[in-house]
């Protein structure tokens, strides 16, 4: 847990000033607002000790415009292990999330491919699904699939509050490969 | 590793609340990593549902605090795991804690009587007092050897002792220490249950003198728990007297590869100063 400090908010989108070690494509931190709770969210980017983060909830947003001070726990979960192409498949406001994930691929020169039609199939060795209603399985492909509303408890790995299929969202995920 | 008529791999076990309490992944961390042993999340009879979170913070180097609060699905969901599983039980009463024993003796090569956890009112901590009652109904009932964990109180060697001549095979010692951090911003509590256990780094030195102070007086067999993050944590532990090392914060910390590591550096001391395990126990008690 590291001590954050609120830099600007624009509308969801609200920068953190806090050192945590540099996080990979499909990591997640959580804000703790003491008093009101710890919430997960992905990371949008995290350059020269600013985190950014998307926050869609209104509530939470409120909460930190009231404070100077906010906790940040992570880089937590899993990275994604990105291939050389990417498929990304998601609808519109799933996909301002993955933000790092798109910067990623492109500063590596990688591949990428976004989708709103959840049904698209292609050529790409690694296939990203934001949403586990449309997970499905592609012959010799990784297929990640973001479990996003997953309740969470610990988020270190040690309650099972998270588990999935025999995975555990927070420390194997939230991108788990099917 | 010889310990309850049982030879172990390694003395290294996984303490309670750190595998989450699903058989599946207790045995995939069995498999996977080889402990001596693992110890299952502090089990009810009914589920418990855990508290709010923030239940589990980093708050320094390899130092944790957590209030969890004994949620898990209830002891009835968890099946035989395969490697040897030191099954924790905690309960609200007497009664319903041996109720608990008996169906952790299904699953279990031993019991631990989780009377230490600060992070539930009227479960753990607040049972402590009713030790040598507990211990003497539950050895009464099962046949496994039953422990007794305690935390790193003033009077742990009154209740050591309460534990022991009520029949206690063993203990572990020792749970987490309760304390609280305070967010000066907002002026609140940062953990929901306001209240939590200290765990890792900072309980490390707390706990050898516990373990020291117990064996001194009674040399039973101990489970030597608290900041074992190397392998030099764990000799610390043998040589006050543990015959068994728990790690629970340095897996969070570092990843269960920590296990084979502290192993590994076990038996590379044992090599180099020309002893066995057993030599280690209790050395500067004698
Ligand atoms: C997240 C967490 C959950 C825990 N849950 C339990 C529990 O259910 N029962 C119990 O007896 N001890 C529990 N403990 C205490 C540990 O088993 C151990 O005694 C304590 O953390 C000290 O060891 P460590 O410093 O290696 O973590 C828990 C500790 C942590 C950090
Ligand atoms: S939230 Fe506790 S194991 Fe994932």
């Amino acid at each position: 847990m590291r001590k954050g400090k609120i830099v600007t908010m624009d509308g969801e989108e609200v920068i953190i000033s806090v050192r945590i070690k540099s996080p990979r494509p499909g990591q997640f931190v959580t804000l703790i607002l003491p008093g009101i709770g710890e919430f997960p969210f992905l990371i949008a980017d995290y350059k020269k000790g600013n985190l950014k983060l998307k926050i869609h909830s209104r509530k939470i947003r409120e909460e930190i415009s009231n404070r100077k001070v906010v906790y940040i726990k992570g880089p937590l979960g899993s990275p994604i292990k990105i291939g050389r192409s990417v498929l990304l498949l998601g609808e519109n406001d799933s996909l301002s999330e993955l933000e790092f994930i798109i910067n990623y691929c492109k500063s590596k020169g990688i591949k990428l491919r976004i989708e709103n039609n959840m049904s698209v199939k292609g050529e790409e060795d690694t296939v990203i699904i934001t949403s586990p209603d449309y997970a499905r399985r592609a012959d010799r492909k990784r297929v990640y699939v973001y479990f996003r509303n997953v309740k969470m408890n610990c988020m270190l790995g040690v309650c099972g509050e998270c588990l999935v299929g025999g995975k555990l969202v927070c420390k194997d995920g939230p991108f788990l490969k099917i | 590793m010889n310990v309850f008529n049982r030879v172990l791999n390694n003395p290294i076990v996984v303490a309670s609340g750190i595998l989450p309490p699903v058989t599946k992944l207790m045995r995939d961390v069995c498999r996977k990593y080889a402990p001596g042993g693992i110890t299952t999340k502090s089990m009810t009879i009914e589920p418990l549902q855990p508290h709010q979170p923030p239940t589990l913070l980093q708050y320094d180097h390899d130092t944790y605090i957590n209030a969890i609060g004994l949620g898990n699905p209830g002891i009835k969901t968890l099946n035989k795991i395969g490697c040897f599983t030191i099954v924790s039980i905690a309960g609200n009463s007497v009664d319903n804690i041996t109720l608990t024993a008996r169906e952790a003796e299904r699953i279990g090569d031993a019991i631990e009587i989780n009377v230490s956890s600060p992070n539930r009112a009227g479960y753990g901590e607040s049972l402590s007092s009713h030790v040598s009652k507990i211990v003497k109904e539950i050895k009464g009932l099962v046949t496994v050897p039953v422990l007794v964990k305690l935390g790193p109180w003033e009077n742990i060697v009154d209740i050591s002792g309460k534990a022991l001549s009520a029949g206690a095979d063993g203990l572990t010692l020792t749970n987490t220490i309760k304390g609280m951090i305070i967010d000066v911003h907002s002026m609140k509590p940062i953990l929901s249950y306001k209240t939590g256990g200290i765990s890792g780094r900072a309980l490390h030195p707390i706990a050898v003198r516990a373990v020291y102070e117990v064996y001194k007086e009674y040399q039973p067999v101990i489970i030597g728990t608290g900041g074992v993050i190397s392998w030099e944590d764990a000799v610390e532990f043998m040589l006050a007297g543990a015959t068994l090392v728990g790690i629970g914060s340095g897996i969070i910390s570092k990843g269960f590869d920590v296990i084979r590591k502290v192993n590994q550096g076990i038996e590379e001391y044992l090599e180099s100063k020309g002893l066995k395990l057993k030599d280690l126990i209790g050395y500067i008690v004698r």
